[in-house]
């Protein structure tokens, strides 16, 4: 007996399904389709559904207008982009207002590139980008292009994860070296031999760097004996005190900078290091050359008794044969020994 | 100890105690401060990770300093039981403070080195053995008390200005670079290069120092001890 007829609806038995068969069957082709095509059209397209790289995937793609500074690489290195924290967005949420039309794929051509992707940056990172704003930096790209944005300091396609408070020293040291060192070169090179940075290339990551001093994005200007310059210290000195923010970060090598008094201890213990050292070695190397006078002269003397030893082996020896030749001119026996062995000078031998 | 010798203790067990903390605590102090502050050379790297980083070589520091400030600490105490209770001699050919004999005979050695005269007779302490004495009292002032300086930062910076962490940073590296020349190339040449001691003067380790070794060392010494009657004459 059949209960259940090919098409009746809805069904017997009081089972409820919410589309007819013949409809679920179509459901079922469509989402197979949806989710295999991708699959089937292989990865490029889940990283690129844009198909930017189709063109700029290309490790050889380079910028077609001439250039008198040679061409210059378009190419964005899909694998590394992939492993950026931006990996999985598509590349318009930060090239706004590009179009596939090439090749005037433009920019809309009012807007300076690096200001469109301020822009960008801030539409996904507001808090971010507020903290900027307020910066000198900020205030100084506004004006002249002179201060950093946001790429300057994140870099672009290979944007990694922070891990704020727990970044490596090498982070931190290259950080301070290859990010803020490029426009602060001399603050670099003076904070270098401090010993929070010569703690961070020895590998302690605890010391602080630029940024855990002056903050990433609010870019503060600290002085000396001030609250903001306190609150920066004590995050990692719970103890500091307005005095203890006196001391000095960004000192050249030979304190040309620093208060006279820094620099008179400077020079005073740098002139008694070389004075103390240069007369005591001075007195060894004196010291040293009577003892090895003395010592040559031991020396001499043994080599006497050396030579003198060697000499008499070989009196010994001429003296064993001396004996040896009368003992056979006596017995006769000995065949070969004898004949006519040159007499050897016993005076010469003995006379040194 | 060679058969057949005759010995005079030279150094108590006190002495040689303190002189054992004293070197042991400044090569380890030596081994585990420069590579901070030779940190950019590309010998503080290895050395550094010998130690196993920052964290570590600091904590060394930190202990060698600690005992090596204590050893200093009770030899302050050693001297005051002495001056004071022991009423010992504060001057005088048994005391280590610099007199003027010692003058002399820094002139009669220097004449000696270019054979201008004999070698001066010395007494119980050489004036290179006093100098080395008393460059450990201004090496602790300086280094100690910057170091500590160093150590607790922020409580510095309750009593003084910061910049005195930095004034204290400079002191502290320079004459840690001055006491390890002075050891390297003066006293290791003093205690293990000079003819009469090569390859070692053992009596610092010992306490004992053979008669023999001591009438053409130290002959001024020699004489007196057997004036007053302390050793008998060879
Ligand atoms: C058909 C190949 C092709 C495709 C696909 C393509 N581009 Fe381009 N792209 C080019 C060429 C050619 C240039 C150089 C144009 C010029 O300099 O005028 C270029 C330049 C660029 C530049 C540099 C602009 C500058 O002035 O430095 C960016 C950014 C860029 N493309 C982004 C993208 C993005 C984002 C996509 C995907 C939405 C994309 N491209 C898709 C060919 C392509
Ligand atoms: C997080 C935002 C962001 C994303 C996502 C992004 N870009 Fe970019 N891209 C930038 C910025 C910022 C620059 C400018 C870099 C500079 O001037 O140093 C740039 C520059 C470029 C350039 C110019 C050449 C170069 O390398 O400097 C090309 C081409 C380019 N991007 C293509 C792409 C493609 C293709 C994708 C997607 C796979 C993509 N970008 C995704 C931010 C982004
Ligand atoms: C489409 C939105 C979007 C745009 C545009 C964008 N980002 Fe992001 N960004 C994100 C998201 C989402 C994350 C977090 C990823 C995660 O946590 O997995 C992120 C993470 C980051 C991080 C790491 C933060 C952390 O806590 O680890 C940095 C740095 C960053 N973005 C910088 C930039 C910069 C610089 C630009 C402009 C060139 C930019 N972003 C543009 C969405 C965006
Ligand atoms: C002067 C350099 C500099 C500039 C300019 C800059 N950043 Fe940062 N940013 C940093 C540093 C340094 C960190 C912290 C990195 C770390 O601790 O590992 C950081 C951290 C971040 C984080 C993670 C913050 C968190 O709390 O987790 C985001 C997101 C970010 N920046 C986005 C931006 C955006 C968007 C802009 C532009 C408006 C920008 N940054 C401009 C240097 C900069
Ligand atoms: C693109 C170049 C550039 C980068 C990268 C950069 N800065 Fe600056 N910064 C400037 C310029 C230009 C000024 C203004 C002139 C000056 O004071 O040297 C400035 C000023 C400053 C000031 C003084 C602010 C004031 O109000 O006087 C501080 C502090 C500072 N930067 C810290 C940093 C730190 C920390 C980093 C790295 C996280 C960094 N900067 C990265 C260009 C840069
Ligand atoms: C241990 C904390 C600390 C670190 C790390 C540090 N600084 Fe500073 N920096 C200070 C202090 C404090 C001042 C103010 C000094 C003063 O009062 O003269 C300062 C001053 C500055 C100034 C001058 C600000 C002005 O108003 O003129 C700049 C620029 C600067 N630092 C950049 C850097 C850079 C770049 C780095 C990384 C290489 C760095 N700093 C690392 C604490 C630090
Ligand atoms: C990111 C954390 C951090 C910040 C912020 C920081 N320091 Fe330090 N600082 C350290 C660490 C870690 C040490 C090593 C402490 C130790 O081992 O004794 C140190 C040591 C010092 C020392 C001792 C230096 C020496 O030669 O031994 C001084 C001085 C110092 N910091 C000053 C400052 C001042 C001033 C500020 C604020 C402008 C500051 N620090 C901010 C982490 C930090």
């Amino acid at each position: 007996m059949r209960v259940r007829r090919l098409g009746s609806w809805p069904p017997p038995g009081g089972r409820r399904l919410p589309w007819p068969p013949g409809v679920r069957l179509w459901v079922l082709a469509v989402a197979l389709v949806l989710v295999f095509l991708p699959a089937l059209a292989g990865t490029a397209w889940a990283l690129d559904p844009e198909g930017c790289l189709i063109c700029h995937g290309d490790p050889n793609f380079v910028d077609p207008t001439p250039d008198p500074n040679g061409p210059t690489s378009l190419y964005v290195n899909p694998q590394a982009f992939k492993k950026s924290v931006h990996g999985n967005n598509a590349c318009s949420t930060c090239h706004r207002g590009f179009v596939l039309t090439i090749p005037q794929h433009q920019l809309d051509a009012t807007k300076d590139f690096r200001q469109v992707a301020i822009e960008a940056c801030e539409s996904c990172h507001p808090n971010e980008f507020m903290q900027y704003q307020t910066s000198t930096h900020a205030k100084l790209y506004y004006q002249d292009q002179a201060g950093p944005i946001c790429i300057s300091c994140h870099g672009s396609h290979e944007i990694r994860r922070v891990r704020l408070g727990q970044e490596s020293a090498d982070f931190k040291m290259s950080m301070a070296r290859d990010s803020c060192g490029r426009c602060h070169k001399d603050k670099f090179e003076k904070a270098k031999h401090e010993f929070h940075f010569k703690a961070l290339s020895l590998g302690y990551s605890p010391a602080a760097t630029c940024f855990d001093c002056h903050g990433f994005h609010e870019n503060l200007a600290l002085k000396s004996g001030e609250e903001e310059t306190v609150r920066q210290c004590r995050k990692c000195h719970p103890g500091a005190t307005k005095g203890f923010t006196y001391f000095q970060m960004h000192l050249d090598e030979g304190f040309e900078n620093a208060w006279w008094g820094v620099r008179a201890v400077y020079l005073f213990f740098s002139t008694l290091l070389i004075v103390v050292l240069v007369v005591g070695i001075a007195y060894t190397t004196v010291h040293m050359q009577k003892e090895t006078r003395m010592i040559l002269g031991v020396l001499g003397r043994g080599l006497g008794r050396l030579f003198g030893f060697i000499r008499a082996l070989e009196e010994e020896s001429v003296r064993e044969s001396m004996r040896a030749r009368g003992a056979t001119e006596e017995t006769g026996k000995e065949p070969g020994a004898g004949g006519d062995a040159p007499a050897h000078d016993d005076e010469k031998g003995g006379e040194v | 100890m060679e058969e057949g010798k005759d010995y005079y203790v030279r150094f108590s067990w006190y002495h040689r105690l303190s002189h054992f903390v004293m070197m042991t605590t400044f090569i380890g102090a030596a081994l585990t401060g420069p590579p901070l502050k030779y940190s950019y050379d590309f010998w503080a790297q290895a050395m550094m990770s010998f130690w196993g980083g920052v964290h570590n070589a600091g904590l060394i520091h930190r202990v060698m300093a600690g005992f090596m400030v204590g050893d200093f600490v009770v030899h302050l105490l050693y001297l005051a039981y002495h001056i004071v209770v022991r009423k010992a001699k504060i001057i005088g050919p048994d005391s280590i403070l610099f007199w003027k004999k010692d003058l002399l005979d820094l002139i009669g050695m220097v004449k000696w080195f270019f054979d201008r005269g004999e070698r001066p007779r010395f007494e119980r302490y050489t004036f290179w053995e006093k100098f080395d004495y008393w460059a450990v009292f201004w090496g602790i002032a300086m280094i100690g008390t910057s170091g500590f300086a160093l150590w607790f930062p922020t409580v510095t910076g309750r009593f003084v200005s910061g910049i005195f962490l930095n004034v204290a940073r400079i002191i502290h590296g320079d004459e840690a670079i001055l006491a390890i020349g002075w050891i390297l190339f003066v006293h290791l040449y003093n205690s293990h290069l000079r003819m009469n001691v090569f390859p070692m003067d053992p009596v610092i380790f010992t306490g004992k120092v053979p008669i023999e070794h001591l009438k053409h060392d130290k002959a001024a010494w020699y004489d007196r001890l057997v004036r007053e009657g302390k050793i008998k004459p060879e």
